[in-house]
């Protein structure tokens, strides 16, 4: 899938670009919601084992998510290719004056898709865009696990994990055009489909799994997304 | 115009790439602390020390110690107690209180450093207290040093004649005090405690000076004990010497003891070998201190050793098998004056009134006792053709002018010497064939009697000048043997079964007396040649060889024995039950009564008298005034 999709982006992105009225360009600085099912059991089995008590301080919060994006258009609809950069995380804790634990889980995803807009009404100069994007996501999940006793270090590790998933997206697009450059605003559902088991890269063959239940976790991006962006037109 | 717009696009565009990478960096970060709802202390938590038995910033190692300790906290739980040495873990124990052993031999030898850890659970149930406790360092180091040469030792001197011991100080604070033996052997065994004291001092009332050893243990405070020093005493019981004034008057003498404060009194005795007493004979016995002389007024011989043995005030650790301890021995002791240095001598013959002749197997002396050495010698083997040769009998005219000396041999050799120049020597050969007789008497003019032993012997009257036979006698009697000749040569005493005088003229023998009783002594006189002295155990008398007729007679008591007469100060030598009596040989009067150890009788162990003195054989002599 890795080496397929960027033959198919290059090849619809040739395909389009003799057609197309203008290149439009922009970037889009969104944020969303992330299901972390999997990951977020962890946490709760963490909190449940540790002898002392200990709180979820922060459990993979929506946050800044950066999509730069080039589509080419065809005036009532567009076609191209976006990238996105999504990330969060997570931190167990618990500290009184002897010492501090903490258990945090920092993850990361790398996802470039093509992307497809379709014009589905005008009102006046406000037109709004029906989306679709499938790709691929790529997902960093950082495990780092402290003790800190009377200042020292007593007790820690760091767990390293990968995964991989295909990942769609739909959603609707609201396109305010002004002189040079179009505003825009999107509302849609990230879903990701398959695969996406977290692959240790610190101890080769070990797939993280549910502390509970044992089954693996995968996946977890699923979720609302929501973005304002600035697009600018090239003329072809 | 176009390349301008084109410039400008590249320019857009580098510009969104480098504001996309910022925004990458900006990703997640977890944040936010859970703060427990604990409250720390404002002061630090306290420990006690409910016991803890180093008590000193140095503790010296010297055996295994027994360090107890017990902790104690309001604040904490303390669950363990670690040691620390030289800052690795030595040992630990699992309870705030408790007893580990410090053992000298499982630390090297050095100074090291100890360190106490506590480990402690906040009563609060802390992050802490869930991962091992709240350790608390306890801030205290010792020192421990392991010596294992550590100099210890006791030292001791003396005042007011009493032992005072002092002995290293024992340099740990967990002394329960010193344990102070005294051991028979050096080797520490049978020991007997004397005193526990704290002080590093003792002052011993008891001790008069025996060869002991002293030991020193320690005590700590935990029970154990070790030794911690010892010195064996040198014993220093005054030891008896010998001292001769200008006069010769002899003494034994002693210091006075270091301890005398201690001893109660003091033994001086002696032990004889073969000698008349056997076992210790008591010289003297003092209680004053001071009082360490005694004047020998006997003539003691054949000693072992002298012995001084003092008797303790204080007889507690006095113990009869251990009397040698009490002692001092000053061994084979001589008195008077000794020539044994060429000895063990055969025989002594007085050959003037200040010299004699000694012999032993090989070698013949002459010694002076005015001059106090020996005079002359000659080897047997010096002697012709005597290249292996050994003096077998020695014999002497009566009044020692003339020596003879049979020196048996392939070949046979008399040697007749001037006894007043040993190297004058005449040597003879005897060609009788009918046997010898092992005693040849010898007068002052070298001649002498040769008894044949066959039933048809004669006696032959032999000159030893001239290795020649003077006559041969028939015998008019049985069995004669020849004892005695004067030192005219004229007249002889023979045995047979009765002690016969005859004189010797004429080429014949004629009988003058015959003693039916055996005389207790006879001699010829070496001063007048024709004079004879007999004690027939009650009576001395001198009298004329010629008819036996009286010339002076006097009584002396009947017990004892003649041993011999100095005829050059007219007074003989008789013995009698540990005394020498000097009696005159004019009226018998006794002159000298000196008391002795000696066991004499007569023709062994011999003595004489000459010039008022009298000689052992065995190589001493004594002045008797």
């Amino acid at each position: 899938m890795l080496k397929i999709f960027p033959i198919i982006a290059l090849f619809v992105i040739t395909s389009l670009a003799g057609y197309s009225q203008s290149l439009d360009a922009g970037f889009q600085l969104g944020t969303g919601f992330y299901s972390m099912s999997g990951l977020k059991s962890i946490n709760n089995e963490v909190v449940r084992s540790l002898q002392f008590d200990s709180e979820i301080v922060s459990d993979f919060p929506p946050y800044f998510a950066y999509r730069p994006f080039i589509l080419f258009n065809f005036g009532s609809y567009k076609f191209g290719i976006r990238y996105t950069f999504n990330s969060t995380g997570s931190r167990v804790s618990s500290k009184d004056y002897s010492g501090e634990y903490r258990f945090d889980m920092k993850i990361r995803s790398h996802s470039p898709e093509l992307i497809g807009e379709i014009e589905l009404e005008t009102f006046g100069i406000f037109r709004l865009f029906f989306y679709n994007s499938f790709g691929i996501i790529l997902s960093d999940l950082d495990q780092n696990e402290e003790l800190e006793i009377l200042g020292d270090m007593v007790a820690g590790g760091r767990y390293k994990y990968k995964s991989f998933s295909p990942v769609g997206e739909s959603g609707f697009t609201g396109v305010l055009p002004f002189s040079k450059f179009d505003a825009e605003v999107s509302l849609g559902y990230l879903y990701q489909v398959g695969y996406g088991d977290y692959k240790s890269q610190t101890q080769p063959g070990m797939i993280l799994g549910d502390p509970d239940t044992g089954k693996k976790i995968s996946r977890g991006w699923n979720g609302f997304r929501a973005g304002v962006s600035l697009v600018h037109h090239f003329k072809i | 115009m176009t390349k301008i717009k084109s410039g400008e696009a590249i320019l857009k565009f580098c510009f969104l790439l480098f504001f996309f990478q910022l925004l990458l960096s900006c990703e997640f970060e977890p944040s936010g602390i859970y703060n427990r709802a604990i409250e720390e202390s404002s002061s630090p938590p306290e420990i006690n020390i409910v016991e803890l038995n180093l008590t000193s910033d140095t503790v010296y190692l010297f055996s295994g110690k027994d360090v107890k300790f017990s902790f104690t906290s309001t604040d904490l739980t303390i669950y363990e107690v670690d040691f620390y040495l030289d800052d690795s873990f030595y040992a630990s124990a699992n309870s705030s209180s408790g007893t580990f052993t410090l053992d000298p031999l499982s630390i090297s030898e050095g100074s090291h450093s100890l360190q106490i850890i506590l480990l402690t659970k906040s009563k609060q149930q802390t992050i802490a207290d869930y991962f091992g406790g709240t350790a608390y360092t306890f801030s205290k180091n010792w020192v421990i040093i392991v010596d294992n040469d550590y100099e210890t030792e006791i030292n001791y001197n003396n005042s007011d004649g009493i032992l005072n011991l002092s002995w290293t100080k024992y340099p740990n604070n967990d002394l329960k005090n010193y344990i102070l033996y005294r051991c028979l052997t050096i080797y520490g065994s049978n020991k007997t405690e004397i005193t526990r004291l704290d002080a590093n001092e003792y002052v011993d009332p008891i001790y008069v000076g025996e060869r002991i050893r002293y030991e020193v243990a320690v005590e700590t405070q935990d029970g154990k004990q070790f030794t911690w020093a010892y010195i064996d005493m040198p014993g220093e019981i005054p030891k008896p010497v010998i001292r001769t004034d200008q006069d010769g008057k002899q003494y034994i003498v002693w210091e006075i003891s270091r301890y005398r404060d201690a001893i109660k009194s003091y033994i001086l005795s002696y032990n004889a070998v073969g000698g008349l007493y056997y076992g210790d004979v008591i010289l003297k016995t003092t209680i004053d201190p001071e009082d360490t002389l005694y004047v020998v007024n006997s003539i003691l011989v054949k000693l072992s050793h002298l012995k001084m043995h003092v008797v303790p005030a204080d007889d507690r650790y006095y113990k009869s098998q251990d009397y040698y301890l009490f002692e001092s021995l000053l061994s084979d002791p001589v008195f008077g004056t000794s020539f044994k240095q060429n000895g063990p001598y055969y025989s002594l013959k007085p050959v003037s009134p200040d010299e004699f002749l000694v012999n032993t197997i090989n070698a013949l002396y002459k010694y002076s006792i005015s001059d106090n050495q020996f005079t002359d010698k000659i080897l047997a083997t010096s002697l012709q053709g005597c290249s292996s040769c050994l003096f077998y009998s020695v014999s002497a005219s009566s009044s020692g002018a003339k020596t003879l000396i049979f020196v048996p041999g392939l070949q046979e050799i008399f040697c007749l010497l001037n006894s007043s120049d040993l190297s004058d020597i005449i040597y003879a050969t005897v060609n009788i064939t009918d046997g010898h007789y092992n005693v040849y008497p010898v007068s002052d003019q070298g001649t002498g009697p040769v008894m044949s032993n066959t039933s048809q012997g004669r006696i032959y009257m032999y000159d030893y000048n001239t290795s020649s036979i003077l006559d041969t006698i028939e015998r008019s009697f049985l069995d004669y043997e020849t004892v005695k000749i004067s030192s005219g040569g004229d007249y002889l005493f023979l045995k047979d079964d009765f002690l016969r005088l005859a004189r010797y003229s004429d080429h014949r023998l004629n009988l003058i007396y015959t003693f039916e009783t055996y005389p207790r002594f006879f001699e010829f006189s070496a001063a007048n040649p024709d004079q004879v002295v007999i004690w027939d155990g009650e009576t001395v008398s001198v009298r004329n060889c010629s008819d036996y007729s009286v010339i002076t007679a006097f009584s002396i008591p009947a017990d004892g024995s003649i041993l011999n007469i100095d005829f050059n100060s007219d007074e003989f030598l008789r013995y009698s039950s540990g005394h020498f009596y000097v009696h005159r040989l004019s009226d018998g009067t006794i002159t000298h009564d000196i008391m002795t150890n000696a066991l004499v009788w007569y023709g062994q162990n011999s003595c004489y008298l000459m010039g008022h003195r009298i000689v052992f054989t065995d190589g001493q002599f004594f002045n008797i005034d």
